[in-house]
């Protein structure tokens, strides 16, 4: 009787393992960062996202952010024969952010373009099946200041330094381009004969000569930095005579 | 004719998927493969491939849009197949400019093991 108990309890004892170990097997894995194809996904994931910001700071419509978040899903979810993939994505709306986008262009010189965005990834492949959250923030912004000197008694020489950032690192600068309101005519003058040097570290000094203006008038100045990757930041601040 | 051996990517071991898989998400860092894709620049990507394979693999590259219709009109690849083991592997990518455009990528390998 007591081996015939030994018995059912070794066999009730390995059926429990093998129960585990097959449940283990079909368990969603989390993987790290480092999977190739999650990765490529994320990566895709921010190309889609820089592409609606551009869009959106350009003058497009915000629901372009939906827009083409679901096309990427569509494309994702519809066309890998070699997984079967569910892709959900959240826009945030935590504050500064709404509906996932946050455009601030400020006068204080510091502006802002930015989309928030958290995404869920379920896959599931031949070989392997993994569940991974993640949210992608993609930001322009630049700060800008200046000063100007009169250089005779018409003109002055307006020098900007601009400093533009991708996700707060510095970055590169596809165009800039600045203008300025002389002697409070409410009107944007754009800045002609430009001269821009590039430190090559995301800082860019933009000098111009501007007419006469008022002694230790506060001369406004209004930038647009559309950065390497096309997305666009306006800024307006104001120079102080030197 | 006895078709060739394709296998896909979600086989494991399967060296020369892994190797189109991870040599097109290098392509598109920073948007490089996407941007040439938007431009249908097709002699662009054939060099941008020519210059990541050794020119002992031999590949076959097609492009489709969003409705999976093959946007190539001509074929991007590297002659004849030196081998009846080809892989393949599919890359989804996107384009960073304002205009967005998604595409799939399908890129056969093959070489001799």
């Amino acid at each position: 009787m007591l081996i015939i108990t030994s018995l059912v309890v070794a066999i009730l004892l390995l059926s429990t393992v093998v129960y585990v170990t097959e449940i283990e097997k079909n368990a969603p894995v989390y993987v790290a960062d480092g999977d190739s194809s999650l990765s490529a996904v994320k990566q895709t994931t921010v190309h889609t996202l820089v592409s609606a910001l551009a869009n959106i700071s350009m003058g497009g419509n915000r629901g372009v952010l939906t827009d083409d978040l679901n096309r990427f899903k569509s494309a994702l979810e519809n066309h890998r024969y070699n997984a079967i993939s569910e892709l959900d994505f959240t826009a945030s709306n935590s504050a500064p952010y709404s509906d996932g986008i946050w455009i601030n262009w400020s006068n204080n010189g510091k502006s802002v373009s930015s989309i928030f965005v958290v995404f869920a990834l379920n896959s599931t492949g031949n070989s392997a099946s993994y569940y991974s959250e993640y949210a992608i923030n993609v930001t322009s912004s630049i700060i800008s200041s200046g000063t100007y000197v009169p250089v005779n008694e018409s003109q002055n020489q307006v020098t900007v330094t601009c400093n533009v950032f991708n996700e707060d690192e510095p970055a590169s600068a596809g165009n800039l381009t600045l203008y300025y309101e002389q002697n409070d005519t409410a009107a944007w003058v754009p800045a002609t004969s430009t001269n821009i040097i590039d430190w090559g570290n995301g800082t860019y000094v933009a000098s111009f000569l501007v007419g006469t203006v008022a002694q230790n008038y506060p001369l406004p100045i209004s930038v647009n930095c559309v950065d390497a990757r096309g997305v666009s930041v306006w800024t307006n601040t104001t120079c102080v005579q030197k | 004719m006895i078709p060739a051996v394709q296998k896909t990517n979600s086989d494991s071991n399967n060296v020369f998927s892994s190797i189109a898989f991870n040599a097109l998400a290098s392509l598109d860092n920073n948007g490089h493969l996407a941007e040439i894709i938007d431009q249908r620049n097709w002699s662009a990507l054939q060099s941008s491939l020519e210059t990541v394979f050794s020119p002992g693999l031999w590949f076959n590259l097609t492009v489709y849009d969003e409705n999976m219709t093959p946007l190539n009109t001509a074929p991007i690849c590297s002659g004849s197949p030196i081998s009846n083991h080809i892989e393949a592997a599919d890359y989804l990518c996107a384009s960073m400019n304002a205009n967005y455009a998604v595409y799939t990528i399908r890129l056969q390998l093959s070489g001799l093991n």
